[in-house]
């Protein structure tokens, strides 16, 4: 199987004043198509770090990262955002959705950004479709303030699969939710997983990433068991 | 795409409507400003082009004074026209006729009732021509002056409806400075005060009623159809000066007239425009600063953005869609209030103090001006909170708090 993530040597260096802080220490890792990985560690380690450069928000100080084969340090500010808009989803722990929108146009803002399916009316269809597949059909012109953290959750899921993306990159999902709606999540990834999305998710709680097929575990910056 | 984010900027607009509103009542004032002058400038100019017009394009006055002011009159003092300038004037090739008047102020009596106001005096054969084509009043009750009257008078509209408590008709006397006139005619109505308050005489009469001897503080001149108004006016300048010795008067054509009247309204007009810049200036400075609150309490709205594919001029375009929707309704209601503002003054204008000037006009140039000027604002005081939006780091914008 061919990596859709392949980090080379990563590092991620921040400068605060005078300290520099090692975020990411030459990183190495593999991600393939289809695989459902976990990474796990306290916080601090650098698990959001790792996250934000595999999620092309963030580059890298140093080394090579690849998804899908493209590397992208070469790639502009224009080409970046085309990679985060089409070919990963993100979801937050906080679910980070727009709290002027309602839980349709939260799920078509990517859309709008990607500049695919024309068509207001289109558009507007799908992300119909795929809150009613997310259970979210009863709640679709809800603003997120007048909704749950669970329900929340779902159309941030929503969002993050509306371009159709290979990748989805999971920040602590779980991490707002209780135990139920938290399982409800969880059981999403898994059968977005089963129909061939790659999920990587980042977590420190065990039963989240026993999930997963592979954990990576990631500790002070530095990375275990990656390969 | 820009449907779309035009959408988004509306519901961005909502979701802080008081904050919208409170900013775009900034613009509101600075457009209402400059629309309500431009509208009354504009009427205004076209009520003394048309004035000129009825006047006619082949005219020339003669006034004492060697010029120089821009009020026509004021550089008057000591110098004079004498009757004999008018046979003068009329020996220049191309002059139709010239026709000299006498301007003062005079108590006016009707029964016991006294009053002020303006004389003119004209020669009495000429007096209906002189109405009529220079000043595009007809008669409307009696008749004009003519050849061989003597104490009789022509009154202005507002003279026989309300200076008096009984209306002056035709046939009473009026005392001017104590001496008894007959009045023979009513002129119509021009429509503002000063000219409807004349009282036309004939020159003879009020050469013994002032003592003015041979002096005359006018001369109206028709040039024949079809002439260089100009040349003759020329022609003129150069015949009176040889005669006086010196340059101690001012040839005005209709054209100067108009350039005169145009330059005193564009500086008005250029003085106002300079407040209305300055609160156009205020209010390009609110959006500015409500922009920049909004990308500061959107900050991680941004970064959730570029999180899900926005490009940076994505977050650029948003924000300046934003700003120049907040500049354009601004524009839309200072332009509504400012021709209403100009409307009212209008109304005023006319109904209390009777300056029938005063007329606001409404030309595609203001409306497009307006909102041109105000889509202006609202993008260009955008630019700077819309490029701090877009240049912020995705993830420090998620992070922030």
């Amino acid at each position: 199987m061919k990596p859709v993530i392949k980090l080379e040597h990563v590092w991620r260096i921040y400068r605060m004043g005078d300290t520099r802080v090692e975020a990411l220490k030459d990183v190495n890792l593999e991600i393939k198509s289809g695989e459902y990985v976990a990474v796990m560690g306290p916080s601090g380690s650098g698990k959001s770090t790792l996250m934000y450069i595999m999620g092309c928000l963030d580059r890298p100080t140093k080394g090579k990262v690849y998804i899908d084969g493209t590397r992208v340090l070469g790639l502009g500010d224009k080409e970046l955002a085309r990679v985060r808009g089409r070919k990963i989803g993100f979801v937050f722990q906080n679910y980070n959705l727009i709290p002027s929108l309602n839980a349709v146009q939260n799920v078509e803002l990517p859309l709008i950004f990607s500049r695919s399916r024309e068509g207001v009316e289109k558009r507007k269809k799908f992300a119909i479709e795929l809150l009613k597949r997310l259970d979210m059909g009863s709640r679709l012109y809800h603003r997120p303030n007048q909704l749950s953290g669970g329900q929340q959750q779902r159309v941030a899921i929503a969002r993050a699969l509306v371009n159709d993306p290979s990748i989805i990159l999971a920040d602590e999902p779980t991490g707002n939710l209780d135990s139920k709606s938290g399982e409800e999540v969880l059981n999403v990834l898994r059968e977005l997983n089963d129909e061939g999305k790659t999920i990587v998710i980042v977590t420190h709680e065990r039963y989240v990433a026993k999930q997963a097929e592979r954990v990576i575990k990631i500790r002070d910056g530095r990375v275990r068991n990656a390969k | 795409m820009l449907s779309d984010f035009f959408h988004l900027a509306m519901i961005n607009l909502e979701h802080r409507r008081l904050r919208s509103w409170l900013t775009i009542i900034g613009i509101v004032i600075g457009i209402a400003t400059i629309s309500s002058l431009m509208s009354i400038s504009q009427g205004m100019y076209q009520a003394i082009y048309q004035e000129f017009e009825m006047m006619g394009t082949n005219t020339i006055i003669i006034l004492p004074g060697s010029g120089g002011s821009i009020t026509p009159g004021l550089s008057s003092f000591g110098s004079h026209l004498r009757e004999s300038d008018v046979r003068i004037i009329e020996s220049v090739p191309g002059v139709d006729y010239a026709l000299p008047n006498i301007y003062k102020t005079a108590s006016i009596g009707f029964r016991s009732e006294t009053t002020a106001t303006f004389i003119y005096a004209v020669p009495s054969d000429k007096a209906k021509e002189f109405l009529e084509s220079f000043h595009g009043v007809s008669i409307e009750n009696g008749r004009s002056l003519r050849k061989g009257d003597k104490y009789k008078t022509v009154i202005g509209y507002r003279v026989w409806k309300d200076m008096f408590s009984d209306k002056v008709n035709v046939g009473r006397y009026i005392t001017i400075n104590g001496i008894k006139f007959r009045v023979v005619g009513v002129l119509s109505e021009i429509g503002n005060r000063m000219d409807d308050n004349v009282i036309v005489i004939p020159m003879s009469s009020a050469k013994e009623l002032f003592s003015t001897g041979n002096d005359i503080d006018m001369i109206f001149i028709r040039v024949g159809r079809g002439l260089n108004v100009q040349k003759v006016a020329d022609r003129i300048k150069q015949k009176l000066k040889d005669v006086h010795g010196k340059k101690d008067f001012q040839v005005l054509t209709s054209a100067d007239m108009l350039k005169r009247s145009g330059l005193i309204l564009n500086i008005i007009s250029l003085v106002i425009l300079g407040i209305a810049g300055i609160s156009l200036f205020v209010g390009a400075i609110g959006i500015m600063n409500t922009m920049y609150m909004a990308v500061l309490e959107r900050t991680r709205e941004i970064g959730i953005m570029k999180a899900i594919g926005a490009q940076n001029s994505d977050v650029l375009v948003l924000f300046l869609v934003e700003s120049s929707i907040i500049g354009t309704i601004g524009g839309l209601i200072g332009l509504a209030i400012g021709l209403g503002v100009a409307k009212l003054v209008e109304i005023v204008g006319r109904s209390i103090i009777h300056l029938n000037i005063l007329q606001m006009v409404v030309t595609p140039e203001i409306i497009l001006l307006s909102l041109l000027v105000s889509v202006l604002i609202g993008a260009i005081s955008g630019i700077l909170p819309a490029r701090a939006a877009a240049k912020l780091n995705p993830v420090d914008a998620l992070r922030y708090e």
